[in-house]
Formats: structure tokens, sequence, C-alpha cells
């Protein structure tokens, strides 16, 4: 967060001190994307507490460390693509379903998928960068989780 | 006037939607609607954060930043500098992966390869240092830097792969005609060249 903020500070400094109309341009950009973006956010941003809510860690971590081997990989791996938790919670997460007895891969693929592929923004992200761009994208995120989560399998045991 | 003011509603109906839904759910099960609304307000503290700083960065970019010179460090002919150059993009900033989907827009309307932005939106998801080092102290180090390293690798194919199924069309036609209808308000079609059209209205 500080990395932005610097940057755009130091952004903002340089531009309105080249061009002031250039950068009223900017901020007037800035605010249409803004609001263009607020409601697909927002409604982000609902669902994520409802996910929170209704998947507390402890249910989670059970259900993921309850299977183990390639299933509880390829589990883990829809478990992650479908839910959508902010990362601040995720990783606790993670560590709760390694305690529960979850093996190496089910957690790897587990946050690859977390993070990486979102079945839940697909919405949002084919609106921004195009159906085929979004479908493509998830689909080679889930493929290299599965190849991640295989490699971390193999080299940690 | 109306047909913006129609698109900015549909814009707000999924909005509109998740507080019918928070509140029925207040309504069959309330301990579960507060905590998810806890939490929401939490990720939402999140979002808010970051998204001003990153709508301000777009707003300089989009106004500043040449498609050549886009094209020319992130296009498809950029090569392994443009493959390295996303990496290192997508890591600095913080944030959900959703408030990149915008800025991986921009770029692209600018000119970056579907590859590279595949690397990039990658990058930012699971490659962040400040997130590695929370990662490492709940799953170990030796898993969050084995993960973080053979995600790096992997980026780098799912690019070259994405970049085989995904045409780099000439720049500005990639946005607009694709993807789903739902929802898309009057300003989606941010055209640098369309600049004065607040309300949608082609009457300049």
């Amino acid at each position: 967060m500080i990395v932005i903020y610097t940057m755009t500070g130091l952004g903002l400094a340089c531009s309105l001190a080249r061009d002031p109309d250039r950068t009223a341009q900017a901020m007037r950009w800035a605010g249409r994307i803004l609001v263009r973006l607020l409601p697909p956010m927002l409604a982000v941003v609902g669902l994520v507490g409802i996910i929170v809510g209704a998947l507390p860690p402890a249910i989670v971590s059970r259900y993921l460390g309850a299977e183990a081997g390639l299933a509880g990989t390829m589990l883990a791996a829809t478990t992650g693509a479908i839910m959508l938790i902010p990362s601040l919670v995720a990783f606790p997460l993670a560590g709760s379903v390694l305690q529960a007895g979850a093996g190496v891969m089910t957690i790897a693929a587990f946050i690859t998928t977390l993070t990486m592929v979102g079945v839940v923004t697909a919405p949002l992200e084919a609106r921004e960068l195009g159906v085929r761009f979004t479908v493509v994208r998830n689909l080679l995120a889930f493929g290299a989780a599965l190849v991640i989560a295989l490699s971390m399998g193999v080299i940690l045991s | 006037m109306t047909r913006a003011k129609g698109a900015f509603l549909r814009a707000w109906r999924p909005v509109m939607l998740m507080l019918l839904v928070y509140g029925g759910l207040y309504w069959w099960r309330p301990a579960l609607a507060v905590t998810a609304a806890h939490s929401a307000s939490a990720h939402l503290g999140e979002v808010l954060a970051v998204l001003p700083g990153i709508a301000l960065l777009m707003g300089l970019f989009e106004v500043w930043l040449p498609a050549a010179v886009v094209q020319h460090h992130l296009g498809s002919r950029s090569g392994l500098g443009g493959i390295l150059l996303a990496l290192f993009l997508g890591t600095a900033p913080t944030g959900p992966l959703y408030v990149a989907f915008p800025v991986a827009a921009g770029l692209r309307r600018k000119g970056a390869s579907p590859a590279n932005l595949v690397i990039f939106l990658g990058s930012w998801a699971a490659i962040k240092v400040p997130q590695v080092m929370m990662e490492a102290r709940f799953v170990g180090p030796r898993f969050a830097l084995l993960r973080l390293g053979l995600t790096a690798l992997a980026l780098p194919v799912m690019g070259w792969l994405a970049g085989l199924l995904v045409p780099t069309s000439g720049g500005e036609e990639v946005i607009g005609c694709e993807g789903d209808g739902g929802g898309r308000s009057g300003g989606k079609g941010v055209h640098p060249r369309r600049e004065g059209e607040e309300g949608a209205l082609p009457l300049r």
C-alpha cells in the first residue's frame, strides 16, 4: 500500500508540475474509474463477507484436512477457486488446515487457486478483460495450481 | 440523460441484490448476517484503502503513458524483458486480485499483450512480498518460498500458453464487444478520445 501511494504521490507531483491541465484530466479519469468500479467491488466485498461468515476456518480446515492425496488436492483446488477470501484471512486459514493434518499438496493447491483463480470474480474480469481472456487465465491458473501442488508434494516429501 | 440513468441504475443492481441477500440472511440467521457484515466491512476497508490510489495511478497512466511505451515493454514482442517486467509490476501493489483487473484492462488498451497480462495478474495474486512474509508465518518459510518459486516459474509458462490462446487484437477493440452484458454502466467504454462524454451522450 505504501508503494502504491508513494508512486501515486510522486506521479501526481510530477504531473502537476509538468502540465496541470493534463493532471486535471487524469484526475477526472480516475474519478470516472472509481465510479465505474465501485458497484462491482461492493458486490464482491459483500460476497466475501458472506463466504467468510458462512465458512468459518474450523469447518474448512476439517473439510480439507480429511481428504488426502490426489482427491484432496483436487478438492482443495476447486474449493480455492470458488472461495473468495482476503489474504489476511486466507493464510491463517491455510495454517489451520495444515494443522488439521492436510497434506502439503492440498494446501498448495488451495492457496494457489484461492489467490489466482476466481470463479466469483469472473464476471468482473470478463467485463474488464474479455470472456476469452478470463476463461483462459482461470483455467491456466487452475492447471498451474495442480502442477505446483504436485511438484511441492514431490519436493517436500 | 435517460439512457445514462438507466445504465447507472443497472450498474448498481448487483449491490442492491447483495443488500437484499444480507437482509434475507439477517431474517433467517441473524448471527450469520452480523458476522458476514463484519467481515465484509473489514474487507471493504482493505479495498477502499487501495482503490483511490490505484484509480489515481491509472488516471495518470492513461493520460501520460504513451501506448508506444507500453507496447514496446509489455507488448507481444517484448520477450523476456516483458515477462520480467510483468512479474515485477505485479508484486508491488497490494489488494485483492479483482482490483487488478481494471489496471490490466488499462494496460491492455495501451497495447500490453495478454501473455504478459496473465503474468502480471498472477504475480499480483500470488507473489506479493508482504503477503509472502505473512504466509511464511503460518505455513512455514520453506513452504512459502517453495510455493513462491514454483509459482514464479509457472507464470511465464502460463503467459506463453495464454499468448497462444488469446489473440492480441489491435488494442482498442478489445474491450466492449466481449463479456457479459450485466450491469455495464455508461462509463464503460472509457476511451481517451471521447473524453468529454460524461453522460454517455455523443452530442459533442
